[in-house]
């Protein structure tokens, strides 16, 4: 916290450098943010200059309540949101929570990781049906896969509850587990 | 409280600590045990884990900064500019307010006004007498005080 002040501080005081050093370190996680809400990697650009003009207007406003990187990071998921609203694109899916467990599909042992891994039509296929989830639970996985986020800060950036949130993972993480079981199934 | 809870049902809890582990097996890079769950919730990881294809700028940070720079120094004019006009009109309302007062209620003022005023005349004129006394007797001192020395 104290490196937060620290960087707010020199940017309130228009240090020079210093909100260039805030965009450098918060950059990759906006973006991710960004680019898993809204697909485009052109739009998630363009929302990613608006965050960062955002937070250097109203950096003023940040009373550390949360880290920087959760303040930061909510604004650009806010700005993400509105985009989806603006283009009438949904969140997440209606019935994505409401489904219970379905019973699993087992597909036999002795996998082997590294072949699979290795299999370029696999990989593809995977990265197919993480792109194709819709725009909050790609987001979330993204956030707590790839930034190694914790739930409460993922929480703070959101502002869904943690349990919300454990609950979208387990789900989103087991339907994509079956797909690619099928996959792996089918090729074995 | 918003902290993180076990799921009611055991089964989704079970699925939650297998993908758990699974991912934690992953970010530490262990060996992986062969079983089925634990070999996809693995390759999702790892893919998961893997950056975006497409990024920001190399010169990104250098571009928003400047911009963001630009921006508040519009900003910051366009704040001057609105307090020195609104100090201006200030001062305008004020001056009219001060016109309309003195056009209102000028003619009830003005004789106590100048009565007050002969009398601080008069007041001056002796106050100005005795300041002028005052300084002759202090000459008049001063040099008898020297003719005594001589």
């Amino acid at each position: 916290m104290s490196a937060d002040r620290e960087l707010v501080d020199a940017v309130l005081a228009k240090a020079p450098g210093a909100f260039e050093r805030l965009v450098l370190d918060y950059q990759g996680l906006c973006w991710h943010i960004l680019l898993r809400l809204v697909r485009q990697p052109e739009d998630a650009r363009e929302l990613c200059q608006e965050t960062f003009l955002r937070v250097h207007q109203s950096l003023h406003q940040y009373r550390y309540e949360s880290a920087l990187k959760s303040w930061i990071g909510r604004v650009a998921y806010s700005i993400g949101l509105r985009h989806l609203e603006r283009q009438r694109l949904p969140l997440a899916e209606p019935a994505a929570d409401e489904d219970g467990l379905a019973p699993l599909e087992r597909v036999d042992d002795g996998f082997d990781l590294e072949a699979a891994w290795a299999d370029v039509e696999i990989a593809r296929r995977l990265h197919d049906a993480i792109d194709a989830l819709p725009p909050l639970q790609r987001t979330l996985l993204t956030l707590y896969h790839l930034d190694e986020l914790s739930l409460a800060e993922i929480a703070a950036i959101t502002g869904l509850a943690i349990n919300t949130i454990k609950s979208h993972l387990l789900r989103t993480r087991l339907r994509l587990r079956e797909r690619l079981q099928l996959q792996l199934g089918a090729a074995a | 409280m918003n902290t993180p809870r076990a799921f009611d049902d055991a089964p989704m809890e079970r699925e939650w600590q297998a993908q758990e582990r699974a991912l934690e097996h992953e970010r530490r890079g262990l060996k992986a045990n062969g079983d089925a769950d634990d070999v996809g919730y693995r390759l999702l990881a790892r893919a998961l884990r893997q950056p975006p294809p497409e990024g920001l700028p190399s010169d990104f940070a250098d571009r928003v900064a400047r911009r963001a720079e630009a921006l508040g120094k519009a900003r910051d004019a366009v704040s001057a500019r609105f307090e020195q006009r609104l100090l201006q009109a200030m001062i305008a309302v004020f001056g009219l307010a001060v016109v309309v007062v003195v056009v209102c209620y000028g003619a009830e003022w003005w004789p106590a006004t100048s009565a007050t005023a002969r009398v601080g005349h008069l007041l001056g004129d002796r106050w100005l007498i005795a300041l002028l006394g005052c300084v002759g007797l202090s000459v008049a001192a001063q040099r008898t005080a020297s003719g005594r020395r001589r």
